[in-house]
């Protein structure tokens, strides 16, 4: 993938925090904001997933789940309510396999291979969010066919919305700038 | 394995510290059920906040609301009448009666309706039509009828004003608007007050909403004068609700 800035080494050495926290609180924002084409049926993309899955191929498993953690949180803090059901647990799992795929080799780095990386931890987080609620008391009956459009439109949106998020952030950590890959 | 560890922390510890630190904050950002993450949101979204949004399917509820409101006032309404004995006017359903002819020359004057006196038509039943009054049977034959409408110029209500029951009589002007003229020399007018029968004509019952003030000239002579615009939209009409009235005859005779 080419890069989109030019390699220089004279930014600031917390350039690197400052866009990686603007990025989440955009994201953070793009969960109230509703835009035409975002939203299929009441749910929208999931785009602190497709930040996690960008982010996490870079680092080790343990960083990407304490990542996933974070994320989790503030995606918990911006619903309000209890500490369960919780986000943090699906996403310090699809954290945590991006990680580990990368690490295995699994997966190359193409749109295709990110896409379907989103689309399995985002079938994965509603489920679990669904087990959740399971086990917090609500009936299975009416919890399951619900629950099963969720997941497969919050994936389906969240493939498809990737590439707006994954191409420039991709870009911008690939870039000599940042932190070289080990 | 502790080298392992060693290599690991070496390499990854600046990440995995920074990674800690993150989680501090979200643990922060969670426990504050992020405030200041909306804070922030609030601040930066401040030039889209107010882009108006599609108002119909609002003014849709709204209406609902108010009908429901006005239901339930009226209902308040006739209860208290009744504590204080007084005699509850019953509104009566009426009949809707489609308007069959209305010629280009009388536009503003004359409707023909498609119900007469074998429907209970008779002459001095008034109209409604959404919005307020129409106006007033004339003349019927067994199977239709003719309608004066309020905007003709031979048509004469007596009105109040809702807000400060300041009365006058308002005649039509053969156009949407009509002259609304006081009785007082200095009443208490406003442009958007709303015009009602009043409850001392005899054509008409009391409390029938007619119009809406636009327009006022105080230093008209002989009496102060308003332009009301008729609430019924009397230039669409296709249907109207035509309730059996018969005209007061022993009330104070305001209007002719």
């Amino acid at each position: 993938m080419p890069s989109y800035f030019p390699p220089k080494r004279d930014y600031p050495w917390w350039h690197n925090y400052v866009l990686a926290a603007a990025s989440v609180f955009l994201c953070a924002c793009a969960t109230y904001v509703q835009l035409p084409g975002m939203n299929l049926m009441g749910v929208t993309p999931n785009w602190m997933l497709i930040w996690l899955v960008t982010w996490s191929r870079r680092y080790p498993v343990l960083v990407a789940v304490v990542t996933g953690v974070s994320l989790g949180l503030v995606q918990d803090a911006l619903v309000g309510g209890d500490w369960v059901p919780t986000h943090a647990l699906g996403l310090a799992i699809a954290g945590g396999v991006t990680a580990w795929s990368q690490r295995q080799n699994f997966m190359r780095e193409d749109l295709i291979s990110i896409a379907l990386l989103v689309f399995v931890g985002a079938v994965g987080i509603e489920t679990l969010l669904g087990i959740q609620f399971w086990v917090l008391g609500q009936d299975f009956g009416d919890l399951w066919p619900k629950q099963q459009r969720l997941a497969l439109t919050s994936a389906v949106l969240s493939s498809l919305w990737m590439p707006l998020l994954y191409v420039p952030l991709n870009a911008w950590w690939r870039s000599p700038d940042c932190e070289p890959e080990s | 394995m502790i080298d392992t560890l060693r290599r690991w922390w070496g390499r990854y510890s600046i990440h995995f510290l920074s990674a800690l630190v993150g989680l501090a904050i979200a643990l922060g950002l969670r426990i504050t059920q992020g405030m200041p993450l909306l804070e922030a949101y609030q601040f930066f979204t401040q030039p889209w906040q107010w882009v108006s949004r599609n108002p119909e399917p609002l003014i849709e509820s709204r209406t609902v609301e108010l009908n429901a409101r006005m239901a339930e006032l009226e209902s308040q309404n006739e209860q208290l009448k009744q504590l204080l004995n007084l005699e509850v006017t019953k509104r009566n359903q009426g009949t809707w009666a489609m308007v069959i002819g209305r010629s280009g020359e009388a536009w503003w004057s004359q409707m023909v309706l498609s119900k007469g006196s074998q429907d209970g038509v008779l002459p001095g039943a008034i109209a409604l039509g959404s919005g307020g009054l129409v106006g007033r049977v004339t003349a019927a034959s067994p199977h239709s009828s003719r309608l004066l409408l309020v905007s003709d110029p031979s048509s004469v209500v007596g009105v109040s004003l809702a807000r400060s029951r300041f009365m006058g009589i308002l005649r039509g002007q053969n156009q949407r608007n009509g002259v609304l003229e006081f009785f007082e020399r200095d009443p208490d007018v406003r442009v958007g007050d709303v015009v009602l029968t009043s409850p001392y004509t005899t054509r008409f019952p009391p409390g029938i909403v007619v119009g809406q003030v636009v327009s006022i000239n105080l230093d008209k002579q002989p009496a102060p004068e308003a332009v009301v615009a008729f609430s019924a939209p009397l230039g669409l009409l296709e249907y109207v609700n035509v309730q059996p009235f018969t005209a007061k005859s022993d009330a104070l005779l305001l209007s002719p």
